[in-house]
């Protein structure tokens, strides 16, 4: 198999000659050259058949040649679903049929095309929703049935990335259209780019035939080419699709593998016209192509469709194209015109001096197939009486290609995505669009424009209107006029056997849209769920027209009042690899990070931060989690705190703003003391808290919960633009790294680092705060009890973390110290009681039932949420939070377990965990009011058993709250 | 070789482990690379693009209503619009973010008393910021600053919308972070701060963009005449 | 992606911002009826027209506001604050309660 066959330059425009190839095909070697399509390449060896549909597992075999249809989905490696006509050849590929019981040429399902009738639209919904449970008898024998191809369970992730793109005109799509709105844009300054789908610029002009001679597109497509690679302002983007139009211009385009996200000033979509299909009686025959399939593969891959043609159309473009066949040595036994009218005379004169018979105002009412439907072998030709309806009798002719054309449906899918509109002209048959919205330009036949000089002047057109926009041109638009009307207002010849496609990907045939309206689906939104029609690969590309025109005929409703589908993103397949691309999934550090993997951390997350939760391996979690406690308890433990979140507030009304921020007062907070700070929404709820540090009059340091800081600061920079106070919110939370040292030996192992600070307990009490230099590292110094042990929270730059932390472990040494992790921290602030906000509390969680009302003041004029909490608060109250406990050989319940009052729920589990200090199983959880206080049972449910648990006085240890005061 | 490490200072950039086969000199009581020894290795022909680490080097900020006029009074070149920058010929760059924060940074090379002009800079209507300690500082060199920063960045940042002295904060890597345009060494870079926390992640993420480009990390030799 | 045009920092893509809810006139919380304050706090007009909002560029930690169509998504205008908010709010203090308490929700 070698390029003897191949038809003579300049056919083949994408194909390179001097660099044969070869691959394997369901087993079978093939030859081709680069840049061959897999179909092509086939095509010129005479394999035709490439898939087997859907339903019926008809033979199938290309039918756009340009990646429009499912004609073509083959199975390449572990790709499944790839185009044939789309995907270059390359050599050594190995590549195969799906879709298939057996072998390609010989599928055991094939059979399913016989029980056709037995299967009609909507089979699977009607037939298998009762009696119940009988979809699951059926469903694994269905679902082997359907789907297409093999995914690859072993495949290895590909880099895949993505990348922003900017420009002042973006073109979508480079036919004559495209590449002269570039032009003009470009020449008046604009920078351009020029996105085309194919590898090749030119779209149109590098396969169809405009005039008589055959050599108006190629010299147009030269001159056009030419100017556009040679201009400094426009960049080529080929082998690339647009597949969405997003707001403000924002257009993913799919090149290789990465996705570009463009944000483009204007665009201008220049995105063509489908050809469309005839339906009749197997009209998917291999062999039957549209004829601009036929055109590409002479035109750019030089391969002759075969030997004996007949063309079905509804235009001037199939004489074009016969005279085309003819030129490429392909026999034209006919020209079957659906039109009662000619072409224009000098096109019918050179077709008829050519000896090509010309039959009018008929159709192929049934495509005779070889043997297995394997290929086309001849046509049965009838008169057109009515619409959709043929004479009784006809004459057959032979053939082995048939190229149709039913006229021409727009792309629209981008412009209707920017919220242009579908409207269909009746006298053209034609769908139309308006509504362009602001910042989009439409051109060329997408615009419903057909003659070569229209499209361009269109192109150029729509540039100038783009240009206006830019401030870059106020010249007037040329007025475009188009005589052209390709579209055969009524190509559908439903045949009693079927087989007449309208939807080829799904296997629908024209009685299965009828029948979806007859059964009440009129919208032609329903028609597509209860059929599928156009949900397969191709979108609708070329069975929307026909739907649109058989529903509103079936429903009594104009086609414009019928409509289409909408046509959502993406315009074509887009892997997954493409939406993921490079994963950006940013992870915070402390300082302290590497010495805490060092240590044998098991790191968990905490939003974007990762916390050490405990050190040691997890299988033994309970463990280190009960000895980091107990090592707290009884001696010194030290834990990373850094991300806890920091704001600095300064300036003079930096103690008026605390007041109307939290709900404790501020005003008279003493210098170099700590204040609990909560904070409620404006529905009372408490959604923070922290500790506020007074630095100076008007200077206070606030920590906030990891996960909350991002929101309290932008809630504190809102509230301060309406209010106007003078005073200064700083995010200060990567500023410091932080850590707790506590136990009862903490005093001990600061003082080794300590010397410009009064660590006595006179001198530096519970709750103070102090600066002073650790280790010769500038430090904040917090007494706090968060832990419930004597404890400071030393907070320094944090540059110094790592530092800091090496002092404090070095110094700790004498004294046993030891790193305690995050889940550690949880159980001995749980032991003490303390809340912690978000795990505690829910969207519910108002002060009263946190037993907080002490850090709440109603005197002062405001905090945010006052009004609310004042309201709920004078509202009878329904739920608590409570401490209990269960006797250690209890089962443990979990977070988030529920806690019932007879038949109700009442509350849930909020926080739990075994606590050596209090020998017994210890938690928080919300219950009945009535059950709240401390003598109460409240009943949980674990795993669907019921526990009593006892209502406790908190906190769980340390009651008087000695050990933190020492 | 000197015998510079990192971890002999106190202070120390927060991603100095990324550093490998580097070789340190003291700045500020820290340790700033100066080259990768890989590098010098192979030779005059380094990466055609450089990624470098100067988050140790001094800096701080200060905003509040009385910021812009202590500048002006304390006779530095204040940048006049918001999101710009100056950058005067001792080394001193100064950064204005939004309508009254500044930052005051010494590029490598720079012969400016940065500490002195801290405590000069002090009355009221002025906060100090904590840059030095909240954000990285990285510098990316090279002839594809717009290229690579596209593949992480959606603010347009080709020469014609973002000219030298030019700032943007924004979104880079989904980190916030503050991309500056300005000239080292006669060339065009970018500086690159951000979340301190962040930027081990921010490091890797922009070495993986520029990988295209033949991007390495580079010492701040590379940035100094 | 939608753009957005902060009044600081120009046109960005919308993922850098964040909506901070429609611009309101507080009640006076101490003394309006509890009617008024939680048709403050819960409910939004949520008609097709002109709304004034909020918005947070995330980056640069900076509030603006911004008049958008809810029809057509367009945004008209956005602008700085201190446009609206022009002086330094006070709070006045509590009177007795008694006043507030006619109305519940």
């Amino acid at each position: 198999m070698n390029s003897e066959k191949r038809l003579n330059a300049p056919a083949g425009l994408l194909i390179d000659r001097e660099k044969p190839l070869s691959f394997s095909f369901e087993g079978q070697q093939y030859s081709g050259f680069e840049g061959d399509s897999i179909a092509s390449a086939l095509l010129s060896n005479q394999q035709w058949l490439m898939s087997r549909s859907f339903k019926y597992h008809r033979p199938r075999a290309p039918l756009t040649m340009a990646g429009q249809d499912a004609n073509t989905l083959v199975q390449l490696g572990g790709e499944p679903n790839v185009l044939a006509d789309r995907q270059m050849a390359a050599e050594g590929m190995r590549i195969e049929g799906q879709n298939y019981k057996g072998t390609l040429e010989g599928d055991k399902d094939a059979y399913l095309g016989n029980f056709g009738r037995f299967m009609p639209v909507g089979f699977y919904y009607r037939s298998f929703f009762k009696p119940m449970g009988v979809w699951d008898k059926w469903e694994g024998y269905i679902r082997k049935k359907a789907g297409l191809g093999k995914i690859d369970l072993d495949f290895k992730p590909e880099y895949y990335d993505k990348k922003y793109l900017f420009t002042d005109v973006v073109v979508i799509g480079s036919g004559p259209a495209g590449l002269s709105a570039a032009l003009k844009a470009a020449d008046a300054g604009a920078q351009v780019l020029l996105v085309e789908e194919m590898p090749l610029l030119g779209g149109a002009l590098t396969y169809n035939r405009f005039d008589i001679e055959g050599v108006q597109a190629d010299s147009l497509r030269h001159e056009l080419i030419e100017k556009v690679t040679a201009h400094a302002k426009i960049e080529v983007m080929t082998d690339t699709v647009c597949n969405a139009w997003f707001t403000d211009n924002y257009l993913p385009l799919i090149k290789g593998k990465r996705l570009y996200k463009l944000r483009a000033k204007e665009c201008i979509v220049a995105s063509g016209a489908y050809e469309q299909h005839v339906v009749f009686r197997n009209n998917d025959l291999p062999g039957i192509m549209l004829c601009s399939a036929v055109t590409r593969l002479m035109k750019l891959y030089a391969v002759k469709p075969g030997s004996k043609a007949v063309v079905l159309t509804g235009n001037d473009d199939g004489y074009l194209t016969a005279l085309e066949l003819l030129d490429n040595g392909v026999e034209v036994s006919a020209i079957v015109d659906l039109r009662p009218q000619h072409p224009w005379p000098e096109l019918l004169g050179m077709v008829k001096q050519k000896g090509i018979k010309v039959i009018q105002n008929s159709t192929v009412y049934e495509a005779i197939p070889s043997k297995g439907n394997k290929h086309i072998c001849g046509v049965d030709i009838r008169t057109i009486v009515a619409e959709g309806e043929v004479s009784a009798a006809g004459s057959t002719l032979d053939c082995d290609l048939l190229c149709m054309s039913a006229g021409y449906m727009p792309a629209y899918q981008l412009l209707c995505q920017a919220g242009a509109q579908l409207s269909y002209k009746d006298e053209l048959a034609e769908f139309q669009l308006s509504g362009i919205p602001q910042g989009v330009h439409i051109a060329g036949s997408v615009n419903g424009l057909h003659t070569l000089d229209a499209v361009v002047t269109d192109g150029a057109n729509a540039a100038l209107r783009a240009l206006r926009n830019l401030e870059l041109s106020d010249e007037a638009e040329q007025p475009v006029s188009c005589q052209a009307k390709p579209n055969f207002s009524w190509p559908i010849f439903s045949h009693p056997k079927g087989k007449d496609f309208v939807d080829y990907d799904e296997d629908l045939q024209a009685k299965d849209i009828v029948n979806a309206t007859r059964l009440g689906y009129r919208d032609v939104q329903l028609v597509k769920r209860f059929s599928t029609v156009g949900m397969g690969p191709s979108q609708g590309r070329h069975s929307a027209l026909p739907t649109a025109r058989l529903v509103a005929k079936s429903t009594d409703r104009t086609v414009t009042q019928t409509g289409v589908t909408t046509a959502r993103p993406p315009f074509a397949p887009e892997k997954l690899a493409h939406v993921a691309g490079r994963i950006f999934d940013p992870r915070r550090h402390t300082a302290m990070h590497h010495r805490h993997l060092e240590l044998g951390a098991k790191m968990i997350a905490a939003g974007n931060w990762r916390r050490p939760a405990y050190y040691g391996d997890a299988a033994q979690r309970d463990r280190w989690i009960r000895e980091e406690a107990e090592h707290v308890r009884a001696k010194v433990g030290l834990i990373d705190v850094s991300t806890l979140g920091g704001i600095e507030l300064r300036g003079p009304d930096a103690a008026e703003f605390m007041n109307r921020i939290y709900t404790f007062v501020f005003l008279k907070q003493p210098v170099g003391r700590t204040r609990y700070a909560v904070l409620t929404n404006e529905h009372g709820v408490v959604i923070d808290d922290g500790v506020a540090c007074r630095i100076a009059e008007d200077h206070f340091y606030v920590t906030a919960t990891t996960s909350g800081v991002d929101r309290v600061y932008r809630e504190m920079t809102k509230w301060n633009a309406q209010w106007r106070l003078d005073v200064d919110i700083l995010h200060v939370t990567s500023a410091f790294a932080a850590v707790n040292l506590a136990g009862p030996d903490s005093r001990k192992v600061l003082e080794q680092l300590v010397s410009d600070v009064d660590l006595s307990p006179e001198g530096f009490p519970y709750l103070a705060y102090r600066e002073g230099k650790v280790a010769d590292i500038p430090a904040r110094l917090l007494r706090v009890g968060f832990v419930g042990e004597l404890g400071y929270e030393i907070h320094v730059p944090a540059r110094y973390g790592e530092a800091l932390w090496d002092a404090l472990m070095a110094a700790g040494k004498a004294f046993d110290i030891k790193p305690f992790g995050v889940e550690t921290q949880r159980l001995l602030r749980l032991e003490k009681g303390h809340v912690i906000v978000s795990q505690d509390t829910d969207g519910m969680s108002h002060p009263g039932e946190l037993d907080m009302t002490w850090a709440v003041n109603r005197k002062k004029p405001f905090f945010i949420g006052c009004r609310s909490v004042d309201i709920v608060m004078a509202q009878p109250q329904t739920r608590k939070l409570v401490g209990f406990t269960l006797p250690t050989g209890s089962t443990k319940p979990e977070e988030g377990h529920l806690v019932l009052k007879g038949d109700r729920i009442a509350g849930n589990v909020t926080s739990c965990e075994y606590s050596s200090a209090r020998q017994a199983i210890i938690g928080l959880a919300y219950a009945d009011i009535t059950d709240s206080e401390p003598g109460s049972k409240i009943s949980i449910r674990v795993d669907g058993v019921e526990i009593i648990a006892d209502v406790v006085t908190l906190p769980f240890y340390d009651p008087e709250n000695l050990r933190q005061e020492m | 070789m000197s015998l510079i490490t990192p971890e002999q200072f106190d202070s120390r950039s927060f991603i100095y482990r990324k550093h490998q086969q580097a070789e340190f000199i003291e700045v500020a009581g820290a340790a700033q690379v100066l080259s990768y020894k890989e590098q010098s290795l192979q030779g005059q022909s380094g990466p055609d693009m450089g990624l470098t680490d100067l988050s140790v080097l001094p800096r701080f900020g200060l905003r509040g209503p009385a910021a812009g006029d202590a500048l002006v009074a304390a006779g530095l070149l204040q940048p006049e619009k918001p999101n710009t920058l100056t950058l005067s010929d001792e080394g001193l760059m100064v950064l204005r973010l939004g309508y009254n924060e500044y930052w005051l940074l010494a590029v490598p090379g720079a012969t400016v008393d940065l500490q002195a002009l801290e405590q000069q800079l002090t009355s009221p209507g002025i906060y100090p910021v904590y840059c030095h300690d909240s954000y990285a500082w990285l510098v990316m060199s090279g002839d594809h600053l717009a290229d690579v920063m596209a593949k992480v960045c959606a603010v347009d940042l080709r020469e014609q919308s973002f000219a030298s002295g030019d700032l943007v904060m924004t979104s880079l890597a989904r980190v916030s972070g503050i991309i500056c345009h300005h000239q080292m060494a006669g060339k065009s870079v970018f500086s690159i701060f951000s979340d301190s926390a962040s930027a081990g992640y921010l490091w890797d993420a922009l070495l993986d963009a520029m990988g295209e480009f033949n991007g390495a990390p580079s010492g701040q030799h590379s940035l100094i005449k | 992606m939608k753009i957005i045009n902060c009044p600081l920092n120009g046109p960005r893509n919308s993922s850098e911002f964040v909506h901070g809810g429609e611009v309101r006139q507080m009640p006076d919380p101490n003394n309006c009826t509890d009617k008024e304050w939680a048709d403050y706090v819960f409910y939004s007009d949520n008609q097709i027209g002109v709304v004034t909002e909020w918005w947070l560029h995330a980056p640069s930690g900076y509030w603006f506001i911004a008049e958008r169509h809810t029809g057509s998504d367009e945004i008209l205008r956005t602008y700085d604050p201190s446009e609206i908010y022009t002086s330094r709010v006070e709070f006045k203090a509590k009177v007795e309660p008694s006043a507030s308490e006619e109305v519940t929700v």
